[in-house]
């Protein structure tokens, strides 16, 4: 493939992880390169949100290392990691409950200092979320729980990222909204911007990504195009049901 | 129980050799009188650090006037002392003991209002108390004012100090584990989930800061009769903080902990005696290393104990298994059957009608209807924000409706606390897990026996054969409980260190204990793989079943909700849009609409 040839946004090399006397991440290595949607399924416990919370520099690996756009992140501070444009919708939405949808928004700005392209972007994110424009004033505990998937991920995206890391974006969220989130990953993904998927719901995620990696207990077990393991036999039977 | 009994030997057979041994050193003059001073002063911050832990560490209530009840116990006590006209001597227990009920009385008065709120509210009211009662100490006449109150017979001893210690550290040993113990620790953990488990959380609050306050009480008096002098000054706000301190560094929570903390802080400012101006500096030094390099205190959470302690040095002394061990054994045989059979004709067990609430101006349900019979298995489903929780909260009684009723078996329930819906027989799980996350499996689910013991408090803290035949029960009922769920091997398991879906499975075990006809599922497969769920699919189908029990469950995973259920409501803004079987609703447009969109 041509992709091979170009240097990986992102390249994550025998990542160990560990929780206390837990080894929870036990040597995963994959890439993600520019443009992908590259996916990380698996059962509960696999591992999948320690890997994104490590390379978003919110959990310290033991050994190995993540590098973006060719630069190691090992000392790089969580904060610093998004300044850099690589931002994470963490799981579970995180949102700040008590700020408004706007202050929200503005905190994913934080690292900024370009008033005219936050103000850009803040309305570019309002143009894909129609939703969180009514509700701008609104304080971010009272939004629904879709409302406030599509806050997290439109404060990820305030820090005008290069890629964006979500965990589980469709947790919780009804069918119909589920459909919409994950056309919103596509949204984002077409307009410029790589992402790397972990999801239970592995058929959906599949069917959007370009590459996808399954995790067992720590370990990378299979990876490859996403179409063809969305037709393999063992996936099927361990993830799709 | 025997080992149990063995074990309680061994401990009372230590604390009476530690008592001779001691008493012989005192008697030979070994133990001068200034390091007598410090054993008692010791001893008394004893009683006070392990009744303040009652609070702090087993409610997780912060309580800022701990010395004020120490001070209403100590004049209490001296004042009867002075006015008894018999030989104060003799009556000195009796002395105590009305120094205990004093302070109790006042801790009753302060928390009926104080815990009634949550959280800050406790430690801002404490510690307007503790300052009330300094001040009426120096602006009352008979308690000698700010001069203090002078000339009370010095009848504090040694013995009186040392029985009285253990008896302190016994008790709390004891009522900490009975349902009464873990009902308090239940409430640090999650309010809310001990509520929905059938605890009076309120009842336990006071309680637990009652029973606290009469240590305190106790302690005072023997305060009172050791120094000789009150001083109104003793009493006050820093006081309180140093009990507060002994707490936490030695773990919240650790009665052990409380003990050590209390002997090395009363000590420690005697030893530093020759650094003279330096010996605060030295001791804030040590409390803040302490705190930097434990935080969470010298014993955390855990406890020192005797047998352990043995069973350690002698590897396979008898003593060595701990008591719980023998359980597993001992199910098999003896375990009751969960719940009666029901008869089988299914007739209504729960129906809601004209159900609504409102917030402020927002209509958060309208009109709701609902009728589930024993035995059935019925979805709810709708969008997000639809009000599918709001339906679980008015349920439980969480909320209460603006309009509607709702009955269970033709009794209108609506305005039962919270806590009593479980014997009414509804109970629930809650869609973002809600665990006693610090206690073990076991204890989980056994909180949620607590309704259905009924050994009192005195009962189990003096280990009545009521106590050990009903626990003894409650233990065989919760291992068979749990190997319904695979969980038993992780009885001893603290909650939290559980995988995600055995912790979900723990939660629908700790409901379905409160011996429910109804159980409410709050998105039971959330974050689960789909093979995950298929095992959850099975396992509600095999409680529904075996438990007899009817079964409203909110999920976003169709899979599940049209696999097993057999009825399903669609609810949407707050009303309801569709009722039917899995069928009917598939083809709803209006569902398809607003909840399932096209494939």
């Amino acid at each position: 493939m041509e992709k091979e040839k170009e240097l990986p946004m992102l390249s994550v090399e025998n990542l160990r992880v560990y929780y206390g006397a837990i080894h929870a991440i036990k040597g995963v290595s994959f890439t993600a390169y520019q443009g992908e949607i590259v996916s990380l399924i698996g059962a509960n416990g696999a591992g999948k949100s320690t890997i994104l919370n490590t390379i978003a520099g919110l959990i310290r690996p033991k050994e190995g290392d993540c590098r973006f756009e060719g630069q190691s992140l090992k000392a790089v501070e969580a904060h610093q990691i998004v300044k850099r444009g690589l931002a994470l919708v963490p799981e579970g939405r995180r949102i700040f409950s008590r700020m408004t949808v706007q202050e929200n928004l503005e905190m994913g700005a934080y690292g900024r200092h370009d008033k005219e392209g936050i103000e850009r972007d803040r309305e570019r994110v309002f143009e894909s979320f129609p939703r969180l424009k009514e509700r701008r004033r609104q304080v971010g505990g009272t939004l629904s729980g879709g409302e406030q998937q599509m806050l997290a991920t439109a404060r990820a995206l305030m820090s005008n990222p290069r890629m964006i890391m979500m965990d589980e974006p469709s947790m919780g969220l009804s069918p119909i909204l589920v459909q919409e989130i994950f056309s919103i990953v596509q949204e984002i993904n077409q307009q410029g911007t790589t992402v790397l998927l972990v999801e239970q719901n592995a058929k959906m995620a599949l069917a959007i990504a370009s590459r996808a990696y399954v995790l067992e207990t720590g370990r990378v077990v299979l990876s490859g195009d996403a179409k063809e393991m969305l037709n393999n036999e063992e996936v099927r039977r361990a993830y799709l049901g | 129980m025997r080992k149990k009994l063995q074990s309680y030997g061994l401990n009372i057979l230590a604390l009476a050799l530690l008592y001779g041994l001691m008493s012989f050193l005192i008697g030979q003059g070994a133990i001068n009188k200034y390091y007598l001073g410090i054993l008692l002063s010791a001893g008394i911050a004893i009683i006070m650090a392990v009744s303040l832990n009652l609070t702090i560490g087993l409610l997780g209530e912060l309580a800022l006037g701990h010395a004020g009840f120490m001070g209403v116990g100590a004049y209490a006590a001296a004042l009867f002392t002075k006015n008894i006209g018999m030989d104060p001597a003799t009556v000195f227990p009796l002395t105590l003991l009305l120094g205990g009920l004093a302070a109790a009385v006042f801790g009753l008065i302060i928390g009926i209002p104080a815990l009634r709120l949550k959280g800050d509210y406790l430690a801002i009211i404490t510690l307007g108390f503790g300052e009330i009662i300094r001040v009426l100490i120096i602006n009352l006449d008979f308690t000698g004012g700010a001069r203090g109150m002078r000339g009370i017979p010095r009848i504090t001893n040694f013995t009186y100090v040392y029985v009285l210690v253990a008896l302190v550290v016994a008790v709390m040993f004891t009522l900490g584990r009975s349902r009464h113990g873990r009902a308090i620790l239940s409430i640090r953990e999650d309010p809310v989930a001990a509520e929905a488990s059938g605890i009076p959380t309120t009842y336990y609050r006071i309680f637990a800061f009652t029973v606290a306050a009469f240590f305190a009480g106790v302690a005072g008096g023997l305060y009172a009769h050791y120094v000789g002098v009150l001083d109104p000054n003793n009493f006050g706000f820093m006081k309180s903080i140093e009990y507060l301190v002994m707490v936490v560094l030695g773990g919240m929570g650790s009665i052990t902990g409380a003990i050590s903390a209390a002997l090395v802080l009363t000590a420690l400012p005697e030893l530093l005696r020759q650094f003279s101006e330096y010996r605060m500096l030295v001791y804030s030094l040590l409390l803040i290393g302490m705190m930097l390099f434990r935080p969470a205190g010298l014993l955390g959470i855990r406890e020192f104990s005797l047998t352990g302690l043995l069973s350690y040095v002698f590897r396979r002394c008898p003593h060595a298994e701990p008591e719980e061990r023998e359980m597993p054994q001992a199910v098999a045989q003896e375990a009751p059957p969960l719940r009666p059979p029901v008869a089988e004709d299914a007739p209504v067990l729960l129906s809601a009608q004209r159900l609504g609430i409102q917030f402020g101006g927002l209509k958060a349900l309208t009109d709701f209807d609902v009728t589930i019979h024993a035995g059935e298995i019925v979805g709810l489903i709708g969008p997000n924000g639809a009000g599918k929780t709001t339906v679980f909260n008015l349920l439980t009684n969480v909320y209460l409706p603006t309009s509607g009723v709702i009955e269970v078996e033709g009794v209108n329930v609506v305005g039962v606390p919270t806590h009593e819906i479980t014997q009414v027989g509804i109970a629930r799980t809650f869609q973002n897990i809600r665990l006693f996350r610090k206690l073990t499996v076991l204890d989980n689910v056994k909180i949620a026996y607590h309704n259905q013991m009924q050994y009192t408090s005195l009962e189990g803290t003096l280990r009545l054969p009521r106590y050990w035949s009903e626990e003894a029960r409650a233990n065989a009922r919760a291992y068979q409980l749990l190997r319904v769920f695979g969980l038993e091997k992780l009885a001893e398991e603290r909650a939290d260190s559980l995988p995600y879906g055995a912790q979900r499975k723990l939660e629908i075990a700790r409901a379905l204990a409160t011996n429910p006809k109804l159980l409410l599922l709050d998105e039971p497969a959330a974050g689960m793989n789909p093979i995950e769920t298929q095992d959850l699919m099975a396992t509600i189908r095999n409680i529904c079943d075996r438990f007899n029990v009817a079964i409203l469950l909110i999920e976003h995973d169709m899979s599940l909700v049209m696999g097993i259920c057999e009825r399903i409501v669609v609810l949407d803004y707050g009303q309801m849009i569709a009722l039917g079987t899995p069928d009917e609703i598939r083809r709803d447009p209006k569902v398809i609409g607003a909840y399932l969109g096209g494939e």
